[in-house]
C-alpha cells in the first residue's frame, strides 16, 4: 500500500513540478499513473522511491515513512526505472546476486527465485553474459527480475512496457494480476492507454503537477457523457493545460 | 559548412571539460574556480621560473633556444600519447556516437568536429604548460610584436600534428582490423598499444641520443653556439624546431618561410587525417557498440558458488571493483597506472641474465645507505602515491554518472554505500601491498617487523586519501558525462584531491625536519598524523558526507 499525502515539489524554487498531490494505492489493486510529458509523473515516482525529497507532504510505503525510515520503506517495494541501463558492466547473474544481497534474500531462496524468474522471462541463457550485451528489452527484463527477487509487497514500475516484446509484456501483465490477487499493490506509469484500460483497477490522470482525476476506468467512462474511450477522455482532460 | 559549424558548436557546448560550472550554485562555481587557481598557480609559476633559470644557464653557451625546442618536443610527445586514448574515447566510444551516426553527416564532418573538441582540450592544457614557458622565455629574451605573434602561432599549431598523428594511427587500427568486434578488449589492447608505442619511442630516443659516440662530439656541437643543439633535440615532430627558430629569429623573410613550412606540415597531416577518416571512420565506428554474448546456461554448481551471502558493504565493493575492471577507461586509467611501477621496477630483474648479481648489487647499494628503512619508506610512498594517482575513490561518485539514481532507491544505507566505495580503493591499495611484500622479503630481505610497519602505515595513509578524495567528489561530482574517460580524466576533483595529500605530506616533511627525527619516530609521527586526520575525516564523511550524498541528484 502506498499513501501520498499533500506532496509538493518545486524546482529552482518557483516551478512546481508536483503540487499538493494526494493518492492512496490500496492493497490488491493495479494503479495506473497517466499524464502527458512533463506532467510530474517522474517527479512523483522519484519522491515515492526516495530518489528526491518532497518539499512538503508525507509518503508511506506499507506504513513505512519514506522520509523518516528510508531504508525500511525501500525494502517494501521493487522499482523498475524507465531507463534499464544500470550496472551494464556486470553480468546478469552478478547483478541479480547483488540485488539479492541488497534486499537480504538468503542463498537458497535467491537461487530458486533467479531460476524461476529467469525461466519465466526466457533469460536463463542470458544471465551469464554482461548486461552490456543485452538488447533494450532484455535489460528491462533483468531489471524486473532483480527487483522481484525479494517478492516485494509493492511494485513501482516506470513505463515498464517500453521495449518489451509482446511475450514479455504479456508475462509482466499476468504477473501484475497475480501479484494483486495476493492482496499486494502495483503502481505503474504509462503512456500506453490501452494497457491502462485493460489492466488497471484504478487510474490517476495528472497534469502540471496536479491530479485531474482518480478513479476506475469504468467510473471515468460513465462520468463522460458520450461514453468515450480512455484516450479521448485523457486528451479532453489534458487539452487546456 | 554551416552544418559542420553547428555540429562543432554543439559538441563544444556539451563537453563539460572540467566540471566547473554549476548553474544552480554560483558560489560553488566561484569556489571551484578559486581552487583551480590556487592549484594551477604553483605549476604555472614553477614552469615560468624553471624556463628562466634554464634560459640563463644555456645562454652562456648561446644554446638557450634548446629551452624552447625541448619544451615543444616533449609537450608534443605528451600530447601524442595522451591523444591516443583520447581519440579512441572521443571518436569511437563516446556515448554521443549513437545519436550522431543517424544524422546526415559525412565521416569527415564528424571527425573534423570531434577533432576540434579534442583540440580545445589540448589548448586548455597548454594554458598551464606551454604558456608559462613562452612567457618565461619572453621575459628573458625580450617580448616583441613578432615574439607575441609566433608564440600565438605556436600555441595554436603545436597540438595539431600530434593529435592528427594519434588520430590517424587509431583510425587505421580500428578501421582496418577486426579487433573492434569486442570493443572493450580493443580499448584495453589499444591502451596497452599506446603505452607500448610510448615506451618504444622513448627507447628509440634514448638509443638515438646514445648513438652520439662521445661526449666530445656533443661538446663540439655546443661549441658551435647559435642554438646548434636545437637540431639535435628532436626531429620526431617536424614543426617543433621550425617554431623554435621562428621564435628566435628576427629576420622577417626567414620567419615567413618557416611559418609557411609550419602551415604546410600542419595542413598535410590534417588533410591526411581527413582523407583517412573519410575512408576508414565509418568502417570502424559502425557497430562499435555491439558486444558479444556467450548465451550459455549457468550450471547449478556455478550458480551456487556465485550466490554467496556477503555483508552488504563487501557486495557493494565487489560491484565497484567489477565495474572498474570491466570498463576499459577505468581499467586503463585507474588500475593499470596503479601497477605500472611494478613493471618498471621488476622488469630489469627479468630481462637480464645476471638476475642474482643485479639483486645483490641493488641490495648492497641499499646496505651502504644502511637501511631497510629507506626501502620500507619507499614502499609506503609507492602505495601512497599510487592511491593518490589512481583516483579510484576520488572519482567513485563521478564514475556512476546518471546511473547514480540507482543508489537512491536501493535499500542500502548511504553510510554502507560510502563504506563500500572506500573499500574499493582499499582493495586496489591492498593488491599493491600484497605485491610489494614478497618483493621486499625476497629481493631485499626486509625483516617481518618492518613489513608490519609498512602495512600499518600504508593502511592509514590510504584511508586518508580515500576519505578526503571521497569528500571532494561528493561536494562536486561530475555525473553528466558522455564518455567514461571524462569521469576519471577530465575531472577537476582528481586535481583538487591532490591538495590535502600535498598539505599532509608537507606537514610530515616539515615536522621531520624541525625535530630531526629517526626512522621509528618518523613512522610514529606519520601514523599519528594519519590516524588523527582519518578520524576527523571519517566523522566529517559520516555527517557532512552523508548529507552531501543525499543531495546528489
Amino acid at each position: 500500500m502506498i499513501t501520498i499525502q499533500n506532496v509538493s515539489k518545486s524546482y529552482n524554487g518557483h516551478v512546481k513540478a508536483v503540487d499538493g498531490l494526494s493518492l492512496t494505492i490500496n492493497p490488491g489493486e493495479v494503479f495506473g499513473f497517466l499524464g502527458p510529458n512533463g506532467a510530474g509523473k517522474t517527479t512523483t515516482i522519484k519522491m515515492i522511491t526516495g530518489i528526491t525529497k518532497p518539499d512538503q507532504g508525507v509518503i508511506h510505503i506499507n506504513g513505512k515513512n519514506m522520509q523518516k525510515n528510508p531504508v525500511l520503506a525501500k525494502k517494501e517495494f521493487g522499482f523498475v526505472p524507465d531507463n534499464p541501463n544500470v550496472f551494464l558492466r556486470l553480468k546478469g547473474i552478478e547483478y541479480l546476486n547483488f540485488m539479492a544481497e541488497t534486499y537480504g534474500v538468503d542463498k537458497d531462496l535467491r537461487i530458486k527465485r533467479i531460476q524461476e524468474l529467469s525461466e519465466r522471462f526466457s533469460m536463463t541463457k542470458a544471465i551469464s553474459d554482461q548486461i552490456n550485451s543485452y538488447s533494450h528489452g532484455m535489460r528491462q527484463k533483468i531489471v524486473i527480475i532483480g527487483v522481484l527477487l525479494h517478492s516485494p509487497n509493492v511494485w513501482i514500475l516506470d513505463e515498464p512496457m517500453t521495449g518489451l516484446d509482446p511475450k514479455a509484456s504479456h508475462i509482466l501483465k499476468e504477473m501484475m494480476k497475480e501479484h494483486t490477487a495476493k492482496n499486494k499493490s502495483v503502481f505503474f506509469s504509462t503512456h500506453v492507454l490501452e494497457v491502462a484500460e485493460k489492466i488497471c483497477d484504478r487510474v490517476a490522470i495528472i497534469n502540471q503537477g496536479k491530479v485531474l482525476y482518480v478513479g476506475s476506468v469504468k467510473d471515468i467512462k460513465e462520468k463522460s457523457q458520450e461514453n468515450k474511450d480512455l484516450e479521448s477522455i485523457f486528451l479532453e482532460l489534458t487539452k487546456n493545460e | 559548412m554551416n552544418k559542420f559549424i553547428a555540429l562543432t558548436k554543439i559538441l563544444l557546448k556539451t563537453n563539460n571539460y572540467l566540471n566547473l560550472k554549476d548553474s544552480k550554485d554560483m558560489k560553488k562555481t566561484y569556489f571551484l574556480s578559486f581552487i583551480i587557481l590556487i592549484t594551477v598557480t604553483p605549476i604555472f609559476y614553477g614552469l615560468l621560473q624553471l624556463t628562466m633559470s634554464f634560459y640563463e644557464k644555456l645562454s652562456s653557451v648561446d644554446q638557450y633556444g634548446l629551452v624552447l625546442s625541448l619544451s615543444f618536443s616533449s609537450l608534443s610527445l605528451l600530447m601524442f600519447f595522451s591523444s591516443i586514448i583520447a581519440v579512441m574515447s572521443v571518436l569511437y566510444f563516446s556515448m554521443d556516437i549513437s545519436s550522431l551516426l543517424p544524422l546526415p553527416y559525412s565521416p569527415k564532418a564528424l571527425i573534423a568536429s570531434k577533432f576540434i573538441v579534442m583540440l580545445f582540450f589540448q589548448y586548455i592544457i597548454e594554458c598551464f604548460t606551454l604558456l608559462p614557458i613562452l612567457i618565461g622565455f619572453g621575459i628573458k629574451n625580450g617580448i616583441t610584436f613578432y615574439y607575441l605573434f609566433y608564440s600565438l602561432i605556436s600555441l595554436i599549431t603545436l597540438p595539431m600534428i600530434p593529435l592528427s598523428a594519434a588520430s590517424i594511427i587509431v583510425m587505421i587500427i580500428i578501421g582496418f582490423t577486426n579487433m573492434h568486434k569486442n570493443k572493450d578488449q580493443f580499448k584495453i589492447v589499444g591502451g596497452l598499444f599506446a603505452i607500448g608505442i610510448s615506451i618504444g619511442i622513448y627507447l628509440f630516443i634514448q638509443d638515438d641520443l646514445g648513438s652520439i659516440q662521445s661526449l666530445s662530439a656533443i661538446e663540439n656541437i655546443i661549441a658551435l653556439g647559435n642554438h646548434s643543439l636545437v637540431n639535435l633535440s628532436s626531429t620526431l615532430f617536424p614543426t617543433t624546431n621550425l617554431l623554435t627558430f621562428a621564435l628566435l629569429n628576427e629576420s622577417l623573410i626567414e620567419n615567413l618561410y618557416l611559418l609557411s613550412k609550419v602551415m604546410f606540415y600542419n595542413l598535410v597531416t590534417f588533410i591526411a587525417f581527413i582523407v583517412i577518416g573519410q575512408l576508414s571512420y565509418f568502417k570502424g565506428v559502425l557497430g562499435i557498440s555491439e558486444s558479444a554474448s556467450k548465451n550459455k546456461r549457468i550450471s547449478q554448481r556455478k550458480m551456487s558458488s556465485l550466490s554467496k551471502e556477503l555483508p552488504i558493504q563487501i557486495s557493494y565493493m565487489l560491484k565497484e571493483v567489477r565495474v572498474i575492471i570491466r570498463t576499459p577507461a577505468y581499467l586503463l586509467n585507474c588500475v593499470l597506472g596503479n601497477f605500472l611501477w611494478i613493471v618498471i621496477i621488476v622488469m630489469p630483474y627479468f630481462t637480464t641474465d645476471q638476475i642474482s648479481e643485479q639483486i645483490k648489487q641493488v641490495s648492497q647499494v641499499f646496505k651502504i645507505l644502511n637501511t631497510n628503512h629507506l626501502l620500507v619508506f619507499s614502499a609506503i610512498l609507492i602505495v601512497f602515491l599510487s592511491s593518490t594517482f589512481n583516483s579510484i575513490v576520488q572519482t567513485s561518485i563521478s564514475r556512476e554518472g546518471t546511473g547514480f539514481t540507482v543508489n537512491k532507491y536501493l535499500p542500502i544505507r548511504y553510510r554502507h554505500q560510502i563504506q563500500g566505495k572506500i573499500l574499493s580503493g582499499m582493495f586496489f591499495a591492498g593488491i599493491n601491498i600484497i605485491i610489494i611484500i614478497p618483493l621486499l622479503i625476497i629481493f631485499f630481505k626486509v625483516p617481518i617487523f618492518l613489513i608490519l610497519v609498512f602495512i600499518v602505515t600504508s593502511f592509514f595513509s590510504v584511508l586518508f586519501i580515500s576519505f578526503s578524495g571521497l569528500l571532494i567528489d561528493l561536494y562536486n561530482p561530475k555525473l553528466d558525462w558522455s564518455r567514461e574517460q571524462s569521469a576519471v580524466k577530465q575531472n577537476i576533483n582528481v586535481m583538487i584531491a591532490f591538495i590535502p595529500v600535498i598539505l599532509v605530506s608537507g606537514l610530515i616533511v616539515l615536522l621531520s625536519f624541525i625535530f630531526n627525527l629517526t626512522f621509528y619516530m618518523l613512522i610514529i609521527l606519520i601514523i599519528t598524523i594519519f590516524i588523527f586526520f582519518d578520524t576527523l575525516l571519517y566523522q566529517l564523511l559520516m555527517h557532512q558526507g552523508l548529507k552531501l550524498y543525499e543531495k546528489v541528484y
